[in-house]
């Protein structure tokens, strides 16, 4: 037997029981099927675009169930928040950067709220990145909540991915607001055991669904709007105060440990005057001048979400059962959870543990202040604001020197089981070159930037002109990276030529010309906007629209491009494909260039003839990801047991003069002994063979193998 | 966490498209079939894969030191998921089981090995397309790092041979055949009390098959 799933549609059944290994992702959807969800809305972000992509084949077997792959998060925002107020379960799911564009949208939804009633609440879902590994900034969405006031319930586990999109339902429909579940991609991707029990599915017939008219309540206009804020803040008080009856306190908050757990403040005590060079830091260098005195102390550890299991995990690792509280509803604060594990433990110091801002840490702080009582806390003064939080880091601070109200201090029980990696080891890590992710072998962008750059430096030869280039997000953002060097900003999606209108406006044309590019997904997105806005303008710029046909960087979503041969034999295939060169046209009097993706010497003509035209120009690159098309050719080989297969290879007659291996930079092209070689496992010579196009030794050779295949393999 | 039970930490480091994800799935399916095995939490870093980005998976096990309780006749199979929290996170100093499926990421990750710990390790070298020229001073000093490493670590236990090499002959030899899976079978030769041999195989013959 497997414990992972065999396919997705298993997390779709509902008599399934006992343990399957699931990711916090698709623990996320298991949670929605069995809240009985029946509308779910989104656009693709890492962490969280697993989320659609699972729900897909749900909605794809079940008339009853819908699904709105959206062109941005406001849209997908709205249509969850039209389908709830139509009578149904609705969530809508995106990365944390989506929260910036919902936020318009979001602030009246809380005003106007759900009917709670009609059992049709409105789940949000939103993936952090504190870490910035796949976004362009670590924005904390939690501080929407101090102004929007959207509840927030945050999972410590995989298997409580799954239990909270219950609770979180069942929140939303007693305070009658949408509620936001969120995690950090270290949750998301992260992979643990579920418990799966039988679960009755209910859902909400098209005879029962109906948009309910409450004018009141959703016109948030003059005196309605001012009515509707006051509900929210009362709900919301009445929330962070304990006055509904949940099931129970379980929901909001969770208390551990002993108050005879008690940790060793190592205290210490400068006798002599330390000089300029020497630091408290390195106790081993300055012990002769500091004393030390030790003292026991109760310490209280409060945090949530991936906090949580690392404060759980630094009570193992020093086998001190100290006092922790864990909160699940971190907005509104609990107000009785600080004030009961005061009660209860009466700690000195308290540790707050959480990624980026000190957000718990001042709500905290606010109701110590009011109680009023003092206790010292160790927050985000210590703790690092940048990246993601780990249990070395946490531990590692804990153990050497912290200066608190005056006083210098570790704690004993966490020096005693620290353990550093020696510094030599540290230093060969810092020595190795971070591998910057490039493109997938086979991958026409590759071949666009390979072009442009040789385009624009021979331009920049004759003219003297300097390109400048708009970044955007997609899979061509990594167009950023050596050898290509195609990127002058990456902001957010839309910014490439949003910020290219600005720059075209200032700039000396004789000296400076811009390229702003999009990709197909984020054209629809919010690229759009930003191309009318310099057609507007009739500003010179060169706009590259790279459509591989997919949203490719988030798992391969459709987008409103892909060609109908190519759309998902699914739900979502509404046999409707939206042109981008009949949009663009539609648009007024603009040059279109249309571009072959593996015709590299040609783009490279096209692109240096377009730098000269005057006004905004398009090229408009068409070329499927070559990784979605070698599945799909591959999946019809497999259906005959005679293959043809084709091999690119490198022959003795290549000098390594680097064209392909460092300038085209495939990453199939690798260097064993001394020579250059294409690895046969990762080349997509089918799909490709640009390598063959650039070689000016004509080094390459290809080779085409009927192969009898073995399809039990 | 009882004193009868400790953590047993496993890294898989290598580069995207190398198939480090699946040994990382692997080894969280392993966990039902060690009844040593209390529970396990995993985390895997996503979006590089076929990128040539560095990629890495991290299970952690919870061991048992006393009489082995066989989970499947638990609760129909259960882990129990509720009563323990700890991190997927990878401890610095603390892996128990590195299998690095390539040089430079090991090299990258060997502040995370456990002194005592046990490195599966592939000669195999990829150099980052995106710090080529870097690469000559680098290369130069590859035996002089491996040698630090050895110096800082006498204890870690370093298993290394081009394995890329050696599947790529096999492969010519007779059928296909992937990194991940490959290194995974030669953990059968390496003797960890974790990893008895016939477990390890029901294991991987049902996890491959």
């Amino acid at each position: 037997m497997k414990y992972h799933l065999s396919h997705p549609k298993e997390l779709f059944i509902s008599d399934l029981n006992g343990s399957r290994i699931l990711t916090g992702n698709e623990a996320f959807v298991r949670g929605l099927f069995e809240a009985n969800v029946q509308f779910l809305a989104t656009y693709p972000g890492t962490p969280a675009s697993e989320i659609g992509d699972l729900w897909e084949w749900y909605a794809d077997e079940n008339p009853e169930i819908f699904y709105d792959l959206s062109v941005n998060e406001t849209i997908a925002f709205e249509a969850a928040v039209g389908a709830a107020w139509s009578g149904v379960r609705a969530a809508v799911s995106f990365k944390h950067l989506g929260m910036n564009l919902i936020s318009d949208a979001l602030h009246a939804v809380m005003y106007s709220g759900i009917d709670g009633k009609r059992k049709a609440g409105l789940v949000i879902l939103c993936g952090g990145d504190p870490d910035i590994n796949s976004s362009t900034n670590a924005v904390d969405i939690r501080l929407f909540s101090y102004h929007s006031q959207l509840p927030i319930l945050e999972p410590s586990s995989i298997q409580e991915c799954k239990d909270i999109v219950k609770d979180a339902f069942n929140l939303s429909e007693m305070i009658d607001l949408p509620v936001m579940i969120y995690f950090p991609s270290q949750i998301a991707h992260a992979s643990g055991v579920v418990n799966i029990s039988e679960v009755k599915i209910e859902l909400i017939s098209k005879l029962k669904r109906k948009f309910q008219k409450n004018p009141e309540k959703l016109l948030n206009a003059i005196h309605w709007a001012k009515k509707n804020q006051s509900m929210l803040y009362s709900k919301i008080f009445k929330l962070a105060h304990g006055y509904y009856k949940l099931k129970s306190h379980d929901l909001r908050w969770e208390i551990k440990g002993k108050n005879t757990s008690i940790l060793t403040k190592n205290r210490i005590i400068i006798n002599e005057p330390l000089q300029d060079s020497e630091s408290i830091d390195n106790l081993n260098k300055v012990e002769d001048q500091v004393s030390f005195e030790r003292e026991p102390i109760l310490v209280g550890f409060i945090g949530s979400g991936l906090g949580w299991s690392l404060i759980e995990e630094l009570s193992l690792r020093v086998s001190v059962d100290f006092p922790r509280l864990r909160l699940k509803l971190t907005y509104p604060f609990p107000i009785e959870a600080i004030l009961n594990f005061i009660e209860q433990f009466e700690p000195e110091l308290l540790v707050i543990v959480e990624d980026l801002e000190p957000f718990l840490e001042k709500e905290i702080q606010e109701i110590l202040y009011q109680i009023p009582v003092f206790i010292p806390i160790i927050g985000k003064k210590s703790f690092p604001r940048v990246g993601v939080l780990t249990p070395d880091i946490i531990h590692n601070i804990l153990a050497n020197p912290l200066v608190i109200q005056d006083e210098t201090f570790f704690f004993q029980e966490f020096q005693d089981h620290l353990i550093e990696p020696s510094s030599s080891l540290n230093h060969i890590a810092s020595q190795i070159p971070v591998r910057e992710p490039t493109f997938c072998p086979g991958c026409s962008h590759r071949n666009v930037f390979y072009s442009l750059r040789k385009a624009v430096n021979l331009y920049y030869k004759k003219t003297g002109k300097e390109p400048i280039f708009g970044g955007d997000i997609g899979c061509y953002t990594m167009s950023m990276s050596k050898p290509y060097e195609t990127m002058d900003w990456l902001i957010c999606m839309g910014a490439g030529v949003g910020i290219a209108n600005g720059v075209s406006h200032i700039i000396d044309p004789d000296k400076q010309h811009v390229i702003a590019m999009v990709g197909d997904s984020t054209f629809f997105h919010s690229g759009i906007h930003g191309i009318i806005n310099l057609i507007k303008n009739k500003v010179d710029v060169l706009v590259v629209i790279l459509d591989n046909f997919y949203c490719a960087m988030t798992g391969h979503q459709q987008s409103p491009s892909t060609p109908l041969q190519y759309q998902n034999n699914s739900k979502i295939s509404t046999g409707i494909v939206f042109s981008i060169v009949e949009i663009v046209q539609s648009l007024g009097d603009v040059f279109i260039q249309k571009m072959d993706g593996y015709s590299i010497k040609l783009m490279q003509n096209q692109f240096y003839k377009l730098f000269s035209k005057p006004g905004v120009k398009i090229a408009l690159v068409q070329a499927e990801c070559a990784l979605q098309k070698s599945r799909r050719k591959n999946k019809i080989k497999s259906l005959f047991s005679k293959q043809k297969l084709t091999y690119l290879s490198i022959s003795e007659d290549c000098t390594k003069c680097d064209e392909c291996f460092r300038i085209l930079g495939c990453t199939a092209i690798q260097e064993r002994s001394e020579r250059y070689y294409i690895d046969i496992n990762r080349c997509l010579g089918d799909e490709c063979a640009s390598c063959l196009e650039i070689c000016p030794n004509s080094a390459i050779q290809i080779t085409h193998i009927i192969k009898e295949m073995n399809n039990n393999e | 966490m009882n004193k009868l039970e400790k953590f047993y930490n496993i890294l898989i480091v290598g580069v995207g498209g190398q198939g480090v994800i699946t040994l990382g799935k692997f080894f969280q399916e392993y966990a039902f079939y060690q009844p040593k095995i209390i529970k396990f939490a995993a985390i895997e870093s996503r979006g590089v894969s076929q990128r040539e980005g560095s990629v890495f998976a991290s299970i952690r096990y919870l061991v048992s030191n006393n009489s082995p309780k066989n989970n499947y006749e638990n609760k129909d199979g259960d882990l129990d998921d509720k009563s323990i929290f700890f991190s997927g996170n990878p401890p610095k100093g603390q892996i128990h089981l590195m299998i690095a499926l390539e040089f430079f990421e090991f090299l990258r990750n060997a502040n995370y090995c456990h002194p005592q710990g046990i490195v599966l390790l592939n000669l195999q070298q990829i150099f980052p397309k995106s710090a080529v020229k870097q690469k000559i001073e680098i290369s130069q000093e590859t035996n002089s790092y491996l040698q630090q490493i050895r110096d800082a670590l006498p204890n870690l236990r370093i298993i290394s041979q081009n394995y890329s090499e050696m599947l790529n002959k096999q492969i010519k030899k007779s059928s296909n055949g992937h990194l991940n899976s490959y290194m995974l079978s030669q953990l059968l030769d390496v003797n960890i009390s974790l990893f008895p041999a016939h477990i390890l195989k029901e294991a991987f013959n049902n996890f491959f098959s």
